[in-house]
């Protein structure tokens, strides 16, 4: 009877309609698939920066472009630290290195050696300008007449060694220009040798090469591209005998994610195949239904791309990620066809799509009010995941009803149905139901309580550190490099503005002499600024000011150290030097000087206003972080931005956002199916819901905080279990009823999938691959629970056809 | 980054190299032009009449002559040096001062707190310096070599030998014109002349090589840099 190959009783009828459509869907896929890579060149890839994510209207414009402009410029800069006890094997393994990098060259600049004569008229470049230059130490000491000042300049010409000097004698009497230099020189931390940049520290030379990326070399593309070429330096630098070689820069983070997400998707996407041929394949003794499933995930997918590409300039790496997982609820439309080939009697796929249609476009169109809800959110990024995720369902779903049919010709011929066939189908008949089990209704109402009690006593995590901890090798070589730089740390920083350079350098200044009282109290570690090279020319002109009255004025410390020296001569000569002396250090040229090369990176330019950060040296802790906001708002001009937080603030945006969509998403599901079901409808809502509820309750009532990416789940589940509940309510045909093995199916597929994401290594896709596993296998339990008792006459039909099928196999 | 020419700090090293000549050794290489090789003659001949010490402390008298003051500055004290550890340097008078110089740092010591220190080990080029000298120390022939070149000396028996070295390092030459030494079983003594026209002369005496240095001298010369 099952599977005989006897004419059908009526002819599997094909609407008029079907070929036309399902070609003219053929057209719009191929249009679409076609215009893609143009489209993809011409908006530059895949957008990666996690600023992009947040709303725009959220912050201040100018601030959020200069951000933007350091971040880009810090995400493009990559430095290698090679480091060996010999000088000349570090340099040797560094030009291996440089040389292996130089084969990028179309993605990558090297910086060009250090020209040492450029570097040998640093003094004199200083040494115009030193009347104006001061370190804060010697400042106070002058403030204080500079007796000490006078005793150490005495010390040290008695002394045949002692700090090295810059200038003779007479054009700087008290060493403060050579204090300033060295002070400079100290808080660089590294030198120059064999036009080099070198650093020693315990006992090992590092020699240091910066590259920095182009800017078309962001793409995803050419980080792939990239990253074994810069993993290929790093060897060559081993192979040419360096010890040790550290590595830091956004660029090695972003090749070792990509690597590592491409393993754990490819985890789960095998883990998923396996599923999908184990659950779909083996029942069915055929490919086919594999294809079938996958077939509308796949146009879906495309489709989805397509649409996001069209509709906004760039789409983001991210939306790509969760989209797809998104998009792969459409896989509930294959199975749920596919699985009516196992319906009694000859398989005729128009007729048995007719019968399912209702299901699948309920199933469509409460998913779609839900992803819609979440296109409606102000963040971009959810704007882009939502639309991405409704297109790509709509997409799945043109397929599976356009096409799947024609693919679905004699599907069920010749099948075999698998013992556990009937084994679920006895299994649904002796499910627990809410309205009679109190057990259940004990075990449902004490779950939902402490879901409840969970949300009560819910904390959320937002802190990308948290969600997200890099390979530690990198961050380790990270710390090392910023050791070895005394790098300040480039995510948390003073963005400080001004009318012109003059102005900027004054606000520094100000938050500088702020800051010095914060590394007193051992708040900060330090900070880098360009004032502390270009002091402002106000500043100049007080010290100028300063060393007139206390130094070179009758009776000041010059007038001491050269009598002590019985010398008169040499201080009017001396005092010469100073008055001749009067062209104040700017910053113009000093940017234009090799000198600048260490910091040049703190001005971002002149447009319309100047623009400067000063780096925090150390990572500063939270509550450190909000003194030093409120520290930075105290002057003019002069915003502290953090980006960690930045990307914090973007996930927690994103989280309580999606904590008011998950809610409301289910009201206008349940409003959405009322329409159709009547009273009925919470039958169908109420699994997904409670499912959800638990996913999220009952961990938290365990302690476990909530982030983002558990929510992410949550919308899915939404989508999933929704589809369950209607799958299974729909009213049934006149065999046994397919659809709770369809869901059944449907629910292993996806729990191998993406279940298998709680086993990830990253916090935050383990979050997620965990709270969906609670979610799926909660609403799989409940939907069976929650039907309404079957009439007693249709119950022994199930169990019937069921032996029959035994039968059939012996 | 920036480049500094630093007279002082060569000078330390010129002091300590000078002190330290006891402990080289030349072995002549034979790709050395004839003069090069009667220059090392001299230096074996040097090498041989100085006595090797493993800590070495007396008197000094110096005479610093600098260019644009009329008057020498004049200064004594006592020193102490201990291979491959450092110096340490006491003026005593017109005025007091306390210098210590290790393999990390160059330290300047008042009323037993370090006033000023000088970071060597962070800066590449007072770290080549302090490396020249720890390897004369270490009786490393080829550093010194690779440092200066002998311009001229003799060793004649029974008058004190003298030398007279160049920097081979255009950067330190800069600086220094040339270095002078004299002396019999020790460095007896030093001049250092600056390419601006100092010149610092200094005589040593009362040198002592036979006993151990005294224990504030080896806690100097021992204990780690404070910053």
């Amino acid at each position: 009877m099952m599977g005989s190959p006897g004419a059908p009783a009526h002819p599997d009828a094909r609407p008029r309609w079907a070929i036309a459509l399902a070609l003219l869907w053929l057209a719009v896929v191929v249009a679409l698939a076609a215009s893609l890579p143009s489209r993809l060149q011409k908006t530059g890839g895949l957008d990666t920066s996690l600023l992009s994510l947040l709303p725009e209207s959220a912050r201040d414009p100018e601030v959020a472009d200069a951000v933007q402009r350091v971040a880009g410029a810090s995400t493009r800069k990559l430095v290698y630290l090679i480091g060996h006890s010999d000088f000349e094997v570090a340099a040797r393994a560094a030009d291996a290195c440089k040389k292996e990098l130089g084969k990028s060259s179309q993605w990558l600049t090297v910086a060009p050696p250090v020209d040492p004569s450029a570097l040998g008229s640093a003094t004199e470049f200083l040494g115009n300008a030193r009347y104006g230059l001061l370190t804060s130490g010697d400042r106070q000491a002058l403030e204080q007449g500079g007796q000490p000042l006078v005793d150490q300049a005495l010390t040290e010409l008695y002394q045949p060694f002692g700090a090295p000097k810059l200038f003779e004698l007479e054009q700087d009497p008290l060493g403060l220009a050579s204090h300033f230099v060295l002070e400079r020189a100290q808080s660089a931390g590294f030198g120059i040798r064999d036009g080099r940049i070198v650093i020693e520290r315990d006992g090992m030379t590092w020699i240091m090469l910066p590259a920095e990326l182009r800017s078309d070399a962001m793409g995803f593309s050419a980080q792939q591209a990239l990253a074994p070429v810069l993993s290929e330096a790093v060897r060559a630098a081993r192979r040419a005998g360096a010890k040790q070689v550290f590595r830091s820069g956004f660029i090695f983070h972003a090749a070792e994610a990509a690597t590592h997400a491409n393993q754990e998707v490819s985890t789960i996407g095998l883990g998923s195949l396996i599923g999908v041929i184990l659950l779909m394949w083996l029942p069915f003794g055929s490919p086919r239904p594999v294809l079938l499933v996958l077939l509308p995930v796949g146009i879906g997918t495309l489709f989805a791309f397509g649409v996001d590409l069209w509709m906004f300039d760039r789409v983001h790496l991210l939306t790509l990620v969760f989209g797809s997982s998104i998009v792969g609820v459409a896989e509930d439309f294959g199975v749920h066809f596919v699985c009516g080939a196992l319906e009694e009697g000859p398989f005729e796929p128009w007729t048995y799509m007719r019968h399912i249609r209702r299901g699948l476009a309920l199933a469509l169109l409460t998913t779609l009010v839900g992803y819609f809800a979440l296109a409606a959110l102000p963040f971009p990024g959810l704007r882009q995941m939502g639309l991405f995720g409704a297109a790509g369902l709509f997409g799945g779903w043109v397929t599976a009803v356009l096409w799947v049919p024609f693919l679905a010709k004699n599907l069920g011929k010749g099948r075999k149905v698998p013992r556990f066939v009937p084994g679920l189908v006895r299994m649904e008949a002796a499910w627990p139901r809410l309205s009679r089990s109190r057990v259940l209704q004990g075990v449902v109402a004490v779950l939902f309580g402490a879901s409840l009690l969970g949300f009560a006593k819910v904390h959320t995590i937002d802190d990308v550190r948290a969600l997200y901890d890099s390979v530690p090798e990198l961050s380790h070589e990270d710390g090392e490099v910023r050791r070895l730089l005394r790098l300040a740390v480039g995510s948390q920083f003073f963005l400080v503005r001004g009318e012109n350079a003059e102005e900027l350098l004054q606000r520094e200044e100000a938050l500088t002499r702020v800051l010095a009282n914060e590394r007193h109290s051992g708040t900060l570690d330090g900070w880098q600024a360009l004032s502390d090279s270009v002091p402002s020319a106000k500043t100049q002109a007080q010290t100028r000011e300063l060393l007139q009255r206390v130094v070179f004025a009758p009776g000041g410390a010059a007038e001491r150290l050269f009598n002590t020296l019985e010398d008169p001569e040499a201080l009017g000569r001396a005092r010469a030097a100073f008055a001749a002396q009067t062209r104040p250090l700017d910053l113009p040229a000093w940017l234009g000087s090799p000198l600048s090369a260490p910091e040049r990176h703190l001005w971002l330019g002149h447009d319309g206003t100047a623009e400067s950060v000063v780096l925090l040296r150390g990572v500063p802790g939270q509550s450190q972080i909000e003194r030093l906001t409120r520290l930075g708002a105290s002057v003019p001009g002069v915003v502290l931005v953090d980006q960690v937080a930045n990307i914090s603030t973007v996930l927690g945006g994103f989280r309580r956002a999606l904590s008011w969509f998950v809610p409301v998403g289910y009201l206008m599901v349940a409003l959405c199916l009322s329409f159709f079901y009547g009273r009925g409808a919470w039958r169908v809502a109420a699994p997904a819901a409670l499912g959800s509820a638990i996913a999220l309750g009952v961990p938290a009532l365990a302690g476990k905080p909530v982030t983002l990416f558990d929510l992410l789940a949550l919308v899915l589940v939404l989508g999933i279990g929704t589809d369950y509940g209607i799958f299974i309510n729909e009213p049934r045909g006149e065999g046994f009823s397919v659809a709770f093995l369809s869901v059944t199916l449907g629910a292993a597929s996806t729990l191998l999938s993406f279940g298998l994401l709680a086993t990830s290594s990253t916090p935050a896709l383990a979050n997620f691959g965990m709270t969906l596993l609670i979610g799926i296998g909660a609403s799989w339990c409940l939907t069976p629970c929650f039907t309404q008792i079957p009439k007693p006459e249709s119950q022994p039909a199930p169990v019937a056809t069921g032996n029959e099928i035994d039968e059939l196999r012996c | 980054m920036r480049k500094l020419t630093s007279a002082p700090a060569f000078r330390l090293l010129l002091v300590a190299l000078a002190l330290a000549a006891p402990c080289l050794t030349t072995t002549p290489a034979a790709a050395e032009p004839a003069g090069a090789a009667a220059n090392d003659d001299v230096l074996l001949a040097i090498k041989a009449r100085l006595h090797t010490f493993e800590a070495l402390q007396g008197k000094f008298e110096q005479e610093k002559q600098l260019a644009k003051i009329k008057k020498p500055l004049k200064s004594r004290g006592r020193f102490a040096l201990k291979r491959r550890q450092g110096v340490v340097w006491r003026t005593e008078a017109p005025i007091q001062s306390l210098l210590v110089m290790t393999r990390d740092a160059v330290r300047v010591i008042k009323n037993d707190k370090t006033v000023v220190s000088i970071d060597i080990s962070e800066q590449p080029g007072l770290r080549l310096m302090g490396k020249i000298v720890f390897a004369v120390f270490a009786a490393d022939v080829e550093e010194i070599r690779q440092s200066f070149e002998i311009v001229s000396g003799q060793a004649k028996a029974g008058v004190p030998w003298s030398v007279s070295l160049k920097p081979r390092d255009a950067t330190v030459a800069k600086v220094i014109s040339r270095i002078s030494l004299t002396g019999g079983d020790h460095v007896e003594t030093l001049e250092i002349v600056e390419q601006n026209t100092d010149i610092t002369r200094i005589r040593f005496a009362d040198l002592d090589s036979t006993h151990p240095l005294t224990d504030e001298d080896e806690r100097l010369l021992g204990a780690p840099s404070k910053k």
